[in-house]
């Protein structure tokens, strides 16, 4: 995805980034047997990320394009992220509506990359339609949490922390998709600054992850 | 000189990303606070519903227990008064007519002595005239004393009651020893032996019924008929705890625990 670059803080951040994604493998691996079927679908996630980010990296050492990895990780992340939030919010109509939206999102994913003339435009714009399809599932979660009132402390709930980090992450990184292909062109010091910020946010999301995946199951 | 068009840009984006970040933060600390909010006053109406079931309950008992001394009172005093004049009667004109007739008086006379005694034990059983006069430990005797004389078991009583409970909660407390009492004497079958104690362990007051008869299996047992209802209510309107043990062919053993320090709270209410 960039090219090699001399050392630079933005360079150690995004290098860094994988190192929650890790800690939070690890800790999903050694609560396995522990935790209930919502969080092994987290687990699942961290999964994937892990999977994509070593492919990704494998193909950047060597030189090669990695972009195409793009569709099939936001598809599985999609897809991981509805699973998870249908063992959550526990919604007939919920569970009527997963079926389209996981085949809505998918069949799109298809149509716009067979179509797309840019794989770069099209990720960012599929990113972007991620974000706001998550941040949808995030309200119907807050809105669940506030209209049943069955979790005494918050702090205590894995899904709490994993709801939050997903909020700061797609809230925070709406933007920068948006904007990605444009500070391509602009400026490359700030495009770094940008991936940087992102590299952070996505630290948070993984440590908000590795809390929740730690957190003892509530009786 | 204008700013160049990419610093402009730059801060813009960041200022944006910041932006939505920073409501993120509010939105999720907004929720946090409105939810404990909502959690405190949603436990804060169900501590007010169950303060008027209490109210509703202790109401509803107290109504049940006048109602009880009342039918209690005139039957001894009214239908009991009545029938002893009746007795008395037949027992004058027995000696008013000459001779004859004697197995027949003597029968009127039986039948009214028996009628005398189902009336008060009738009255008695509805309500305990003994533990208004001399209190809780008195009353358990006396029951005590007329289940074993009256009853197919033996019961053995073990007090040790220095008089915390206020009048209504010993009432209740009574009435609970009578409905377990009477339990065991119908169903405990093969039982030879029924014990009732009353002691305090720490903070707490225990009454315990128990038998060595037939037991029961809590699974199979029926939701529960008037008496067990009572029992429950009772419980209840105590704030005690009921510690129920029994299994098929070993007997069965009931607990009722009774926070002393709530009962000293109550007396100081009154």
């Amino acid at each position: 995805m960039v090219a090699a670059q001399p050392f630079s803080v933005q360079l150690l951040l995004m290098k860094a980034s994988v190192a929650p994604i890790i800690l939070a493998g690890a800790i999903g691996l050694y609560r396995w047997r522990q935790l209930p079927r919502t969080l092994r679908y987290l687990l699942a996630l961290v999964g994937l990320t892990l999977l994509t980010e070593l492919v990704s990296r494998l193909l950047w050492l060597q030189h090669r394009p990695n972009l195409f990895l793009q569709p099939f990780y936001t598809a599985g992340e999609f897809g991981l992220l509805v699973l998870l939030y249908r063992q959550v919010l526990r919604s007939a109509a919920f569970d009527r509506a997963t079926p389209w939206l996981l085949g809505g999102f998918g069949t799109y994913i298809l149509v716009s990359s067979l179509l797309a003339p840019d794989l770069a435009q099209h990720s960012s714009v599929l990113r972007v339609v991620e974000s706001v399809l998550v941040l949808g599932l995030l309200g119907l979660y807050f809105r669940k949490l506030l209209n049943e009132l069955t979790v005494e402390h918050l702090e205590r709930e894995p899904m709490f922390w994993v709801s939050l980090g997903l909020l700061l992450y797609f809230l925070g990184d709406v933007h920068i998709f948006l904007f990605s292909n444009f500070l391509l062109n602009y400026s490359k010091q700030f495009n770094m600054t940008v991936w940087a910020i992102h590299a952070v946010l996505y630290m948070v999301l993984y440590c908000c992850i590795s809390l929740a995946l730690w957190l003892p199951r509530r009786k | 000189m204008a700013p160049p068009e990419e610093v402009t840009f730059s801060w813009l984006l960041l200022s944006a990303v910041v932006l939505m970040l920073l409501l993120g933060a509010g939105l999720v600390m907004f929720l946090v606070v409105y939810q404990k909010r909502l959690l405190r006053q949603q436990k804060q109406q169900r501590a007010a519903e169950m303060a008027y079931q209490r109210q509703l309950l202790a109401a509803t008992i107290e109504a049940q227990e006048y109602e009880r001394e009342r039918i209690g009172r005139d039957l001894h005093d009214g239908i009991g008064s009545t029938i002893a004049t009746a007795k008395l009667l037949v027992h004058r004109l027995e000696q008013m007519v000459p001779g004859g007739h004697a197995e027949l008086f003597t029968m009127v006379t039986d039948i009214l002595s028996t009628a005398v005694q189902d009336t008060r034990r009738i009255s008695h059983n509805l309500y305990p005239a003994v533990l208004t006069h001399f209190g809780l430990a008195e009353a358990l005797r006396h029951l005590a004393k007329v289940s074993d004389e009256a009853g197919p078991l033996r019961v053995q009583l073990t007090l040790d009651y220095a008089g915390l409970l206020p009048v209504q909660q010993e009432l209740a407390l009574y009435r609970i020893c009578q409905e377990l009492v009477n339990n065991a004497m119908k169903h405990a079958r093969g039982a030879t032996l029924l014990t009732v104690s009353l002691q305090p362990q720490g903070q707490v007051l225990t009454l315990t019924v128990a038998d060595d008869g037939c037991g029961f299996d809590r699974a199979t047992l029926p939701s529960g008929g008037a008496g067990l209802r009572s029992i429950d209510a009772r419980v209840r309107m105590l704030g005690a705890q009921l510690l129920s043990q029994s299994a098929p062919q070993q007997g069965t053993r009931i607990s009722i625990e009774i926070p002393t320090a709530s009962a000293s709270l109550s007396h100081a209410q009154h």
